[in-house]
């Protein structure tokens, strides 16, 4: 089975699967400030994981917008999102390690970024090897998700993220 | 004396007979390589050779020759920006159409110009994905001026190896559902490749992966339409409410204390 590997994260894809690990090409920061208020958080790009078991368009957003629109019934998509290294130390990212064990449960259409009839969707926010990352998932259809989310677990057990070195 | 005479006249007609026959052999050599399409220059104003050249190897698979090839496998490399990609061939849910190509060879321009066309079209919902040899043997700047926006293009050695490609152009063609390569070999024309597509189309060997790429493309267009309709009722609400574009309240500050909804107010 193909391995994808970048940044220091590892993945090992079951066969036919698309994975990409990008960091935006622009490479320019990004300064977030209240309305109208001064600068409270510059954020530079950092890495992103998108895998999915459906063809990956090269257009599309971070979170799959782009991709998502494709999704079938039977389509799963897993996005791996990387914050500042300074964000680990916020309350946000307090739960440690990449939930590997998801349940039905752990499903809402609401967690959706982009909602779409039919889908369903899980975030969760957490924090390994000193780096703070998002987990997005999307399933292609609610219904199937006692099918679908197997299959998401079974990729989630190879995820291997290490710290980051420098460069 | 006339001994002499006798022997140098058989030793030039020995001569003559030897260049004779290389002559024959450099001929043959030439035409056999003009039959193999060698030397011909699609953009060459004025080729060499004036009649149809057939397309040398592109060929699909038989039941024998699936046998002897190697299974297919799934593309794993580098994109130009240096980016990590794997892409799913082996078992994908659509037929997958590998290209070969580098920077450097001639014809292998026309496909890149062809693949960055808006609008093409591939037989049987195939998904089109440009693989060159990896950052140690190609310039990742010159195929990232060459690579088509939204084609998927890896650089990848070891795809070539696994493919065991012998030059570039090179394409294979391959069903995801089965796993087994359709077709595979060059072409100096693009429409002979989607010729090769649309017989293994037309066999029914494809069939799943081309339902399944037609059911992907309606449901990416019904859900454009769908995007559409919900702006046009978006809008329809707020200018019925006497928010037009440019309205004031679009571009209110929420932390100002007049803003409408500030917890002061």
């Amino acid at each position: 089975m193909p391995d994808l590997h970048g940044h220091q994260v590892r993945v090992t894809l079951p066969a036919g699967w698309d994975g990409r690990i990008t960091v935006r090409r622009d490479g320019s920061a990004e300064a977030l400030r209240t309305a109208g208020g001064p600068v409270v958080f510059t954020a530079r790009p950092q890495p992103v994981v998108h895998i999915a078991n459906f063809a990956l368009p090269e257009e599309r957003a971070d979170f799959g917008n782009g991709a998502v629109e494709l999704m079938g019934d039977r389509d799963v998509l897993v996005v791996l999102f990387e914050y500042e290294p300074e964000a680990v130390e916020t309350p946000m990212f307090a739960a440690r390690g990449l939930p590997r064990s998801l349940t039905a449960a752990d499903f809402d259409p609401a967690m959706l970024r982009r909602g779409i009839a039919g889908h369903t969707g899980h975030q969760s926010f957490f924090r390994q090897s000193g780096r703070a990352f998002c987990l997005y998932v999307v399933l292609g259809s609610t219904t199937r998700r006692a099918r679908l989310i197997p299959l998401v677990n079974a990729v989630l057990e190879t995820v291997q993220i290490t710290p980051r070195t420098p460069g | 004396m006339l001994v002499l005479v006798v022997i140098e006249a058989v030793v030039l007609a020995l001569l003559a007979l030897l260049v004779a026959g290389l002559l024959r052999s450099h001929a043959e050599i030439l035409r056999t390589l003009h039959d193999l399409g060698v030397g011909r220059d699609p953009l060459a104003e004025t080729g060499g050779a004036t009649s149809p050249v057939r397309a040398p190897t592109l060929a699909r698979a038989t039941a024998a020759t699936r046998a002897d090839q190697p299974p297919a496998v799934d593309v794993v490399g580098t994109s130009p920006g240096g980016d990590a990609v794997v892409i799913g061939v082996s078992a994908a849910p659509q037929p997958t159409l590998l290209a070969f190509l580098s920077s450097g060879c001639i014809t292998c321009r026309h496909y890149w110009d062809t693949f960055g066309a808006p609008g093409l079209d591939l037989p049987g919902g195939a998904r089109l994905v440009i693989v060159t040899m990896g950052p140690e043997a190609e310039s990742e700047a010159a195929i990232a001026s060459l690579a088509p926006a939204a084609v998927t293009v890896v650089m990848s050695s070891e795809a070539w190896d696994a493919y065991e490609v012998p030059g570039s152009p090179y394409f294979v063609f391959v069903d995801g559902e089965s796993g087994g390569i359709v077709g595979q070999g060059t072409a100096p024309e693009w429409d002979q490749v989607v010729r090769l597509m649309t017989e293994a189309g037309d066999d029914g060997a494809l069939e799943a992966g081309r339902a399944g790429a037609d059911r992907r493309a309606r449901r990416a267009e019904r859900r454009r339409l769908d995007d559409r309709a919900r702006e046009a009722r978006a809008d329809e609400i707020l200018m019925s409410a006497g928010i037009h574009p440019g309205h004031p309240s679009l571009y209110a500050d929420p932390d100002h204390p007049d803003h409408p909804e500030h917890p002061e107010r």
